[in-house]
């Protein structure tokens, strides 16, 4: 696997793993109202993450795929 | 006439036992009553919490001898032939071993995605972004692997293929996992309920 797959891979690891943090965070400061909206918009993010990662994964399997045919296309003319 | 009806009923009945043979029969009731499995956390139990949590441990326990099970074949499958004991004789029993692990991950992953979908029913007035996100990942997984399964077309076997190994979807789920069980033992229900 290339370097860039672990950098990714460890990106969309810690996104995912900001409501944690926010979680202890929201523990420490006893939890007003403020807080409670930060963390809501903390919570969504990783909805946000997941969904631009699904979305990634498909559109690079695509491009793969279509990337592939396309050469297998050239071969075949030449 | 005769002749050529009793070779028609002859091929019906061949095709019959081709299709339908004791083994298929024997697969088809074991995935009904694998599916099924799920049922059993209603036992002896009158509470519905804890049938719904126990539900939500049996996906993640599902999921993980499906997946681990499958990566420990192939990490061996990988190995240099002179690395295992039994040389290439291992080896050859290890490609003959692939499909029954593959039918054992289908399996096990699909109990796990129902049960994990009951769970999620059960529990629906609960439901915060993490475990959308989850239900989002663990759909997608399972929609490719059906996809893998059972796709002719070699261009969506290629895509549904590349989809489903992705490393970044597996780690995606795992931290959904890990976060959705954090959260909910923050909340108390887990303790609550055990």
């Amino acid at each position: 696997m290339k370097t860039s797959s672990y950098v990714l891979m460890t990106l969309v690891i810690l996104a995912t793993s900001a409501p944690t943090l926010a979680l202890a965070q929201y523990e420490n400061e006893g939890g007003d109202q403020g807080n409670t909206v930060m963390i809501l918009a903390i919570f969504s993010l990783t909805l946000y993450v997941t969904i631009s990662a699904i979305l990634g994964v498909v559109g690079y399997s695509i491009w793969k795929v279509c990337r592939i045919r396309r050469k297998a296309a050239k071969m075949r003319a030449t | 006439m005769q002749d050529k009806k009793k070779s028609c009923k002859n091929e019906s009945d061949v095709i019959f036992m081709h299709n339908f043979s004791i083994h298929s029969y024997l697969k088809i009731s074991i995935m009904i009553v694998l599916a099924f499995v799920p049922t059993l956390a209603y036992a002896d139990d009158d509470n519905g919490f804890s049938t719904a949590a126990t539900l939500g441990w049996l996906a993640i326990g599902c999921g993980m001898a499906a997946n681990l099970s499958l990566i420990i074949f192939k990490m061996i499958k990988k190995m240099p032939i002179m690395k295992l004991v039994g040389g290439s004789s291992t080896s050859q029993s290890l490609t003959s071993m692939y499909q029954p692990v593959l039918n054992f991950h289908i399996l096990l992953n699909s109990v796990g995605f129902f049960a994990g979908l009951s769970h999620g029913f059960m529990l629906i007035r609960g439901l915060d972004y993490i475990s959308l996100s989850l239900v989002i990942v663990m759909t997608v997984s399972m929609i490719s692997g059906i996809i893998l399964k059972f796709a002719s077309d070699k261009n969506l076997k290629f895509f549904s293929r590349l989809v489903h190994g992705q490393a970044i979807l597996a780690a995606l789920l795992v931290t959904l996992v890990v976060l959705h069980v954090i959260t909910r033992w923050h909340h108390g229900i887990i303790m609550h309920f055990i």
